[in-house]
């Protein structure tokens, strides 16, 4: 158990260091992005996604599929692309890597408190797992409405929030992680009677 | 609580010291501790045995129910 969570631990390590480079990365891209012409941006409506693309060389772009549900199929003319394409990514972006940057390191913390008490089951940890569920149940029901809310504010202008943005199934995901919680603060009381016990 | 153990008694009896028993029972002298002290929750039957078949005695003489109020007066 101890070899296979040092394990576990340094692949933490690793998954959370590239994701904080990927992170520096995306700032840099969207930083450089945003001092473009707006020629060097283009967009292209599709059957049921917007294809937002970046062309920063003549061989290289950098391109999104941004769903109807998101951003809504109305004329292509109405907004621009650069506002679009930098809106879609900044919001993405800034949802999407701290919050799983903080998961990743709350499993961290699960992994260490492991190696260190020769035990997963103690209430931090169930406390530490109920952070997770939350986080899971937040980003599920809300990231895309936010994503959506920001383009009727910086990109459309035309109000109309969209609830199949809403993902039902990481609800349930965070849903199953409250329950997993439960067992553990349970598993926590039985390692304390084990303990207890001589 | 209204379980005393009785093992310091029990061990000064047999002239035996903690460690000693500790070692022979096969468990760590900071958990015989725990039990002489009475900080543990529960004791196994096969530490029971363990420590009876040692200090050839009674569960009844290492274990010893008093009510609570005996307890408080103590």
């Amino acid at each position: 158990m101890f070899s296979s969570a040092m394990k576990i631990n340094k692949l933490l390590n690793f998954v959370i260091g590239v994701n904080i480079f990927l992170f520096i990365g995306f700032i840099a891209i969207i930083t450089w992005a945003s001092f473009m012409p707006e020629q060097s941006f283009s967009v292209e409506k599709g059957i049921g996604h917007w294809s937002l693309s970046f062309d920063f060389s003549n061989s290289a772009s950098f391109s999104a599929l941004v769903p109807f549900s998101i951003l809504q199929p109305i004329s292509e003319t109405i907004f621009s692309a650069k506002t679009a394409f930098l809106t879609f990514y900044i919001s993405l972006g800034f949802i999407y890597f701290p919050l799983f940057i903080y998961g990743l390191l709350i499993v961290q913390e699960i992994v260490i408190s492991t190696i260190k008490e020769e035990s997963p089951f103690n209430n931090i940890n169930a406390q530490r797992i109920k952070k997770i569920a939350y986080l899971l149940i937040g980003y599920s029901l809300f990231s895309d409405l936010l994503i959506n809310f920001f383009m009727y504010v910086f990109v459309t202008n035309i109000f109309l929030l969209n609830i199949s943005n809403v993902s039902f199934n990481g609800f349930v995901i965070g849903a199953v992680m409250l329950l997993i919680a439960h067992i553990f603060r349970y598993g926590s009381f039985l390692q304390q009677e084990h303990d207890e016990t001589i | 609580m209204a379980i005393i153990i009785r093992l310091d008694r029990v061990l000064a009896e047999k002239k035996m010291k903690l460690n000693q028993l500790a070692s022979i029972i096969g468990i760590s002298n900071v958990n015989l501790s725990n039990l002489k002290t009475g900080k543990v929750k529960a004791i196994r039957f096969s530490t029971l045995e363990a420590i009876c078949k040692t200090l050839d005695c009674q569960p009844g003489d290492i274990i010893e129910y008093v009510e609570d109020k005996d307890v408080e007066n103590r």
